[in-house]
């Protein structure tokens, strides 16, 4: 009798570890098929606000190039809305000169968080000049997702590439997978930080702080999945670029009148 | 202020990848290169390497056991770390860590156990106190040695350094792999990286090994066995040679072709990197070894003992710093480029202190070295009596009179 | 075979270890991770409650007060600024527990300190310095030139003698 309470127990235990072993395994390649039955579909409090529902939506940013003036609001906005650290920018605005016998000049001050001073190398011969507000494009094939050794960098649903604060180790692999130089190491907090398009905004009807402060209307945010969408409109009909094509990184970020010389 | 020449981008002033990412290549690549060392004894049976097969496993080991470290230091949240075997995503080369790592050291540490398993099956018998229950503990209570049981010590350890070999190049190459796959930096994207890693790290792996092995036989008052120095220093000029050619086609394929990256590139070899790159890499790492390798190479029957092994020691102190060097110029100099392609961060100088510092880099190397004296003092890999040296020195005929 | 017992016995630890590490790994993966992806999905609605919107929604947030200068300006050129682009976030000046409960009933909540005023005369250069890189008709104004024609001494403040940002007549 003791001996077959004894086998059973083994047999048991055995059984036990084969099983957790075995979901082990599985969940590693293909996680969450395990878990749907086990998943938890209600919110909690302090869940998605109300009405939103993340598969619902697809989100792209439009950049009119025609209109940006280099203010720098939007630079001052993301900071304030964001807390970025200084010396770091979640966004920032460029500036290109250039004319037939002047090589291309470009620059950044402080990301233009302070705007532009009149250009130290002067304005002669200079017949082409404009400025060219970054941020994360938000690619649909983005490198630092593919890079992140444990996903704690994503592709959501509504298609931001966010970060995930509490898993990020602060290894900067996808710092340095970014071809747009959008992602930083947030000093404060040691993981990989950039641009969220606010989506502690946007997923409350806003819109992103930079579009918002924005004076000419240079920088468009709209949902493609919505068919009455302005941007969705400018992406169908306009003739945009996005940043370095050739990298084929599928940017969500659209530009309009985009010049070669920008990277 | 950082300083900084043309346009870079604004969140590109860092450097990210401190001096701990430079040392992480070079301490996997002394692993991988004293691994394919003892491999070539135990596969390819090159005899006259016997007598640093076992010293080159051990400090392979030695320098396994310190190769996370720097990362870790230089991780934020190293806790964290661990994720990459919870949660990997397959589709990041870095998600290869854990397993390779993980991996690796299994081969080795099964390796080391078999080759010593003789030893420590007599030393647990012959010992007392805490080393006897050491060795007890090492040899997991089974203690045959009979001619039987060695001879499937002798096909198993076979088996393991030949599957170490793909393993070494695994581990080492994956390194070359994080920063050739990075299509975003185009001084590190390119397909010749990992075997630039690999190759160089077999440099370093047998220079560390002749530098070690002759301060060793120094600190034993044993004989440096010429036979086996002669055996690296082939080796190595032949691993030097192959090194500096892929190392020279990079930048000759990326000057050539002119693509739009060469103009950057350019720029950063003669500028804040010369001295790194040509001068040190370059001029003093490889092309001075290299005239000392052939000299010893081409001159080895009219050359004394104690002149082939100056120079061989200076030829692999020289590469030790030319494969540091290569590490540097990748990974620092590739971080100096902004991803503008149109500007760059002209210096960049480690700290003296702190947690990145000068002074944690080399505690690290120094670890690997303590632990291999505590080895031989555990597990003794070096095993000439003062008689069989005096006997040796005699009859100069270094490759007889070493016990298994 | 039986001289291989120590093979064997090695090869058990490494199968308890291996056993061990998927067993702890089971243990250890977040506990909404795979939930919409290959990542935890909790830190979705983390991502979106990562802190209360510092900007407000645009004019509609201050008109509830300051009904008057909201009305004024929208018959300026101006009208297409944000309030909060010249005067700085809406929450440095209110303080709300959320922005919902904010456009619900904004006059609930107690003014916490004066607006941020940007009425040095950087802010208005910042977008009207005359620049080769400014768009065509965008209007703008050689500085230093201007105000030597203006016979106006250079000081803080100095565009805001002749102009007013909320209804900026030339």
């Amino acid at each position: 009798m003791k001996d077959l309470s004894r086998r059973s127990f083994l047999r048991a235990a055995i059984g036990v570890t084969i099983v957790g072993a075995t979901s082990s395994v599985i969940s590693l390649f293909a996680p969450g098929k395990l878990k749907a039955a086990s998943a938890a579909t209600d919110m909690q409090p302090g869940g998605f606000p109300d009405g939103y529902d993340p598969f619902a939506h697809l989100f792209s940013y439009v950049i009119d190039l025609k209109k940006c003036i280099g203010c720098g609001s939007c630079v001052r906005a993301c900071k304030k809305e964001n807390d970025v650290p200084d010396e770091f920018y979640r966004t920032w605005v460029e500036r290109y000169q250039k004319g037939r016998d002047r090589p291309v000049e470009i620059d950044s001050p402080d990301g233009g968080l302070y705007g532009f001073p009149s250009s130290t190398a002067g304005t002669e011969g200079v017949s082409k000049a404009y400025y060219v507000p970054k941020m994360c494009n938000h690619c649909a094939q983005t490198p630092c997702v593919q890079v992140c050794p444990f996903s704690a960098t994503y592709l959501s649903p509504d298609g931001l590439v966010l970060v995930d604060g509490e898993r990020c180790m602060g290894c900067g692999y996808c710092v340095q997978a970014c071809p747009y130089a959008s992602r930083f190491l947030n000093p404060r907090t040691k993981t990989a930080d950039k641009c969220t398009w606010c989506y502690h905004r946007i997923s409350r009807g806003l819109r992103p702080a930079c579009v918002q402060a924005c004076p000419t209307g240079t920088r468009m945010f709209g949902d493609v999945k919505d068919p009455y969408d302005p941007v969705r409109h400018i992406i169908d009909t306009e003739r945009i670029g996005v940043l370095q094509p050739q990298m084929l990184t599928k940017p969500k970020c659209y530009y309009i009148g985009l010049d070669k010389e920008v990277r | 202020m950082h300083e900084v020449l043309g346009y870079v981008f604004p969140n590109d002033l860092h450097i990210l990848w401190s001096l701990m990412i430079v040392l992480y290549p070079y301490v996997t690549g002394l692993v991988a290169g004293a691994f394919i060392v003892s491999s070539l004894y135990h596969v390819f049976e090159f005899e006259s390497l016997k007598p640093i097969a076992r010293f080159a496993l051990i400090a392979s080991l030695a320098f396994l056991l310190v190769a996370t470290w720097p990362l870790l230091l230089h991780l934020g949240h190293p806790l964290r770390g661990i994720n990459v075997m919870i949660t990997p995503n397959f589709t990041s080369a870095m998600a290869g860590f854990g397993y390779f790592y993980g991996g690796y050291m299994i081969i080795l540490l099964f390796e080391v156990w078999l080759v010593y398993r003789k030893d420590i099956v007599t030393y647990a018998r012959r010992s007392r106190g805490l080393k006897q229950w050491i060795y007890k503990l090492l040899a997991l209570g089974v203690y045959d040695i009979s001619e039987e049981a060695q001879q499937i010590d002798r096909r198993a350890v076979k088996f393991l350094a030949a599957i170490g070999i793909p393993a070494a190049f695994l581990l080492h190459g994956y390194v070359g792999f994080l920063f050739g796959a990075l299509k975003s930096n185009p001084w590190w994207s390119t397909p010749l990286m990992p075997i630039i890693f690999i190759f160089s790290a077999v440099v370093s792996g047998i220079a560390a090994l002749i530098v070690m092995y002759q301060v060793a036989m120094k600190l034993k008052g044993l004989v440096i066995d010429r036979a086996c120095i002669g055996t690296m220093v082939r080796w190595l000029w032949l691993f030097l040679i192959i090194t500096a050619s892929l190392e020279m086609l990079e930048i000759i394929t990326l000057a050539y072709e002119k693509a739009e990256e060469w103009e950057i590139i350019r720029q950063l070899l003669t500028g804040p990197l010369a001295l790194s790159y040509i001068g040190i890499q370059m001029i003093m790492g490889v092309l001075i070894p290299f005239i000392l390798l052939m000299i010893i190479v081409l001159l080895d029957r009219n050359m004394g003992d104690k002149v082939a092994n100056t120079l061989s020691f200076t030829a692999a102190s020289l590469l030790l710093i030319q494969v540091f060097a290569m590490r540097w110029n990748v990974v620092i100099g590739g971080q100096m480029i902004s991803k503008s392609l149109a500007g760059m961060r002209q210096a960049y100088r480690p700290e003296l202190f702190g947690r990145e510092s000068i002074t944690t880099a080399i505690f690290i190397m120094i670890v690997p070295i303590v632990f291999i004296f505590v080895a031989e003092w555990l597990l003794p890999m070096f095993k000439f009596s003062e008689e069989q040296t005096r006997k040796l020195k005699e009859t100069a005929d270094y490759s007889k009179g070493y016990t298994e | 075979m039986e001289h291989s017992k120590h093979l064997w016995r090695a090869v058990l630890i490494l199968l308890v270890l291996s056993l061990g590490y998927l067993l702890g790994r089971g243990l250890l993966v977040p506990d909404t991770f795979g939930e919409y992806g290959h990542f935890r999905g909790a830190n979705l609605a983390e991502q979106m409650n990562v802190r209360v919107p510092n900007h407000g929604i645009g004019p509609e947030s201050c008109a509830p007060c300051h009904a008057e200068r909201v009305k004024n300006i929208a018959k300026t050129p101006h009208r297409v600024i944000n309030c909060e682009t010249c005067h700085g976030p809406l929450r440095t000046h209110v303080d709300y527990p959320s922005i919902e409960a904010f456009m619900k009933n904004p006059s609930q909540f107690k003014r916490t300190a004066p607006m941020e005023i940007h009425s040095a005369q950087d802010l208005c250069i910042k977008c009207h310095d005359a620049q080769p890189a400014k768009p065509k008709g965008f209007p703008t104004v050689e500085v230093v030139q201007h105000l030597k024609e203006m016979g106006v001494e250079p000081g803080p403040n100095v565009c805001m003698e002749c102009h007013d940002p909320h209804d900026p007549k030339i």
